[in-house]
């Protein structure tokens, strides 16, 4: 889902950028700000749980494998500014140091995956804890895979329709919405059942570890 | 002060890259790039072929079908676009190694600090994951199943939850024992 730098127009990743500073300043005031004591090492914390978690296989039928996001379990645990701000500065990282993603592209990673992806993955959880609580970490996990991936998709599609030369060539990603929501969009789909699985067992190794600690 | 110079002018190439449509403008660039990058050619090189090429290639080769399918010539269209792509991450890969992330931000007592404990923590869960890895691999004889591989990751990313959340007990009781509160004013 990493979008590399390119792909969007302008008339794209401008808006998308306009949209996540105010974002990003809602995270940081939500998070208790950059000064408070606990809030700098939790977020600090989280971020690296998060950039670690990113190294993760989830093991695939067949030997292969996908790396996981964390993106429902840091949404469920943390809450949605502490886990929106913790995935855009790992999305910073993966840009500026790996090259994985992009500056451009940044603020959609941020907007689809940190704040979209972790807010469905914490209101599909709250919805469920109460009588299902295990399917409420399920939902958490899966939603927080496929909903960036919607976005993505939606956002990848409409850059020929923003995008082209007088002759109706495309000047960036020149795919439409059909072709983009058809690649993307079953694929995370199926990515995110192994990380609904995935969120519920770490939930439970969690609580494992939290009783074993305590005793 | 040059850190931060540096950082400004790789983000100003960026959004200039970014803008360009000339596949000559922007090969030209490329070959400044890779040249610029010096000792470092090979890594970058490496990078590039592991971090965009593959799904460039995806995408090219889907264009250029299309493309032929409906008898349209847009040669030049998609190699701006692969020149595009390849130009930002070959400038991000060999100008960001040169600049040190603790100076660029220096400007900003909070932001130093979270990247600080940020790099200093996934170094460590990092070298957890390593560990248990091997822990793994010494406790399977052959390939590991797929449902021990998947109560592996789910303990792996339980494990890095309560280490982290302990890392940053404790450093917050460093940080009031060293008087962060007491000296903000």
């Amino acid at each position: 889902m990493h979008v590399p730098d390119g792909f969007l127009a302008p008339q794209a990743w401008g808006p998308l950028w306009a949209a996540a500073v105010p974002a990003w300043s809602w995270g940081i005031w939500r998070a208790r700000g950059l000064r408070d004591e606990r809030t700098l090492p939790l977020l600090a914390a989280v971020t690296a749980i998060a950039f670690a978690g990113s190294s993760i296989a989830i093991p695939l039928p067949g030997g292969t494998s996908v790396h996981l996001t964390m993106i429902g379990l840091l949404a469920v645990l943390f809450g949605v500014p502490t886990a929106f701000i913790a995935l855009t500065l790992v999305f910073t990282v993966q840009a500026l140091m790996l090259g994985e993603g992009g500056i451009t592209t940044l603020a959609l990673h941020a907007l689809a995956m940190g704040l979209a992806g972790s807010a469905s993955a914490a209101a599909a959880y709250r919805l469920l804890r109460r009588r299902f609580e295990t399917a409420g970490l399920f939902a958490a996990g899966f939603v927080g895979v496929a909903v960036p991936s919607v976005i993505v998709a939606l956002v990848l599609g409409v850059q020929p329709l923003i995008a082209h030369g007088p002759d109706g060539t495309p000047q960036y990603f020149p795919f439409g919405l059909r072709t983009t929501l058809l690649a993307l969009v079953p694929l995370h789909a199926a990515l995110g059942v192994g990380e609904g699985l995935l969120t519920v067992a770490a939930r439970r190794a969690l609580d494992r570890l939290g009783r074993e600690t305590l005793r | 002060m040059r850190d931060r110079v540096l950082l400004a002018c790789y983000l100003a190439a960026v959004v200039a890259a970014s803008l360009v449509h000339d596949p000559r403008v922007l090969a030209a660039a490329l070959l400044l790039v890779l040249a610029g990058a010096g000792r470092r050619l090979p890594r970058v090189l490496l990078r590039l072929s592991w971090s965009v090429v593959p799904v460039l290639v995806l995408v090219s080769v889907g264009w250029w079908v299309a493309d032929l399918l409906a008898e349209r010539p847009t040669q030049a269209p998609l190699a701006a676009f692969v020149l595009r792509v390849l130009l930002i991450t070959g400038l991000t890969l060999s100008v960001l190694p040169r600049i040190d992330p603790f100076r660029a931000l220096a400007f900003s007592r909070g932001l130093t600090l979270l990247l600080v404990l940020g790099v200093s923590q996934a170094l460590t869960l990092a070298r957890l994951w390593q560990e248990m890895r091997w822990a793994l691999r010494c406790r399977t004889a052959g390939r590991p199943r797929l449902r021990d591989g998947l109560r592996h990751a789910a303990a792996a990313a339980g494990m890095f939850v309560h280490k982290g959340l302990g890392q940053a007990g404790e450093t917050a009781l460093a940080m009031r024992a060293r008087g962060w509160l007491d000296d903000r004013g």
